[in-house]
């Protein structure tokens, strides 16, 4: 394995031990997603969904659970001092590590990440939304929203790894 | 000539305008010991953060293990071990977890390094300690730990701020194995103790008000 990779199990393993033995994000997550969904239920007065529709749920739920994972991530990392190298997903650990060294850092993550994810979610929702398809799933430009999302994260681990010196610094 | 293992000239470093470090400058020799003094607010701290590479300088040359920074910081940073005022380690963690982690953030895992850990944990006489939670050690005892941190690696440059906070007798000694002088450690020492850290030093650096240097 190389140094970097060796580097990147050693803090997943790290969050996902500590996440596991204290449970601080964990439980509000699955809250939220929980009451994502009933809101949702009502909301849309439907009992089922496909499509893009579904797809679009999905995604709303998951970005904003993952909002509050990411925000308690990088809060506890800079108050244990800990800094590290990699984070769990490339947009997010940006915007987090901007957050975290600014006075408004609870409302910064997410103003300035959601715009930032608004591509991401348009392009997971498109890449999902043929597999949530009703009578069955399909793959039509799965492949093409695939590579949407991979260059996206490409273009944000490119930038994360260009000004990261700078985020880091008190 | 043998490029020194640290050279600083006209360093300067601002903090919203007001100057913490102004024309600070020395050279160590690898194998050194420089002791750095000055009251508080000197700007001690901020001459050991830049040469970590958690700060940028903002005027001035600095070259650490022969990269200059901040530019090439990447080429130092893990031959440097980094001991501040926190001690660095995750509390959910216990201290022999912590200390895997920082192993393999040096790509260090294996029988190797996991014989290196039980060895510095027994240096610092934390052996039995070592599977309890961060959380619930002293701070005497999460010194010991990040000593152990710093060190883990191997480092070739020592950066040591106030070492022996929250250290009693026994630890201090112990410590001293670990990050003394002697087996051609360089090392950079800020301090309040003088009494016990001049005799050791090789070049003193007194840091006056607004980071200036007093007393070369």
């Amino acid at each position: 394995m190389t140094p970097s990779r060796l580097a990147f199990a050693a803090i997943l393993g790290k969050d996902l031990r500590a996440e596991l033995r204290t449970l601080q994000s964990l439980p509000a997550m699955a809250l939220f997603a929980i009451t994502t969904f009933v809101i949702f239920r009502f909301g849309l007065d439907r009992t089922s969904l496909s499509g893009s529709l579904a797809a679009g749920v999905l995604w709303v739920t998951v970005l904003f659970a993952a909002i509050l994972g990411i925000n308690r991530l990088f809060v506890s990392e800079r108050a244990e001092g800990g800094f590290a190298d990699l984070g769990v997903a490339a947009t997010g650990t940006l915007i987090s590590s901007m957050a975290v060294n600014s006075r408004a850092r609870d409302l910064l993550a997410p103003l300035v990440l959601l715009p930032l994810v608004v591509p991401l979610s348009i392009a997971a929702t498109g890449a999902i939304e043929p597999l949530l398809a009703l009578g069955g799933p399909g793959y039509h430009r799965f492949g093409t929203w695939l590579a949407v999302l991979g260059l996206y994260d490409l273009i944000f681990l490119l930038v994360g790894y260009a000004v990261f010196d700078f985020l880091l610094e008190d | 000539m043998t490029e020194p293992a640290v050279a600083v000239a006209a360093l300067r470093r601002d903090f919203d305008e007001r100057p913490a470090l102004d024309g600070v400058g020395f050279e160590l020799a690898a194998g050194e010991s420089l002791v750095v003094l000055g009251p508080n607010g000197a700007g001690k701290t901020t001459l050991l953060r830049i040469l970590a590479t958690l700060l940028r300088p903002s005027g001035g040359e600095v070259r650490v293990l022969g990269a200059q920074l901040p530019g090439e910081a990447w080429k130092a940073r893990g031959r440097i071990g980094f001991l501040g005022h926190e001690p660095l380690l995750y509390k959910d963690l216990s201290g022999r977890e912590n200390l895997r982690f920082h192993a393999r953030l040096y790509g260090r895992r294996g029988a190797a390094a996991e014989g290196r850990i039980e060895r510095l944990l027994a240096s610092v006489g934390m052996e039995r300690r070592a599977d309890q939670h961060v959380a619930e050690l002293s701070a005497g005892m999460r010194q010991r730990l990040a000593i152990c941190r710093c060190v883990l690696h191997e480092p070739e440059l020592l950066l040591l701020d106030e070492p022996d906070s929250n250290l009693d007798a026994e630890g201090r000694e112990l410590a001293r194995e670990l990050i003394g002088p002697g087996e051609g450690r360089t090392r950079i020492l800020v301090t309040h103790d003088p009494e016990r850290a001049l005799p050791e030093a090789d070049q003193v650096l007194r840091l006056g008000a607004g980071g200036r240097v007093a007393v070369a």
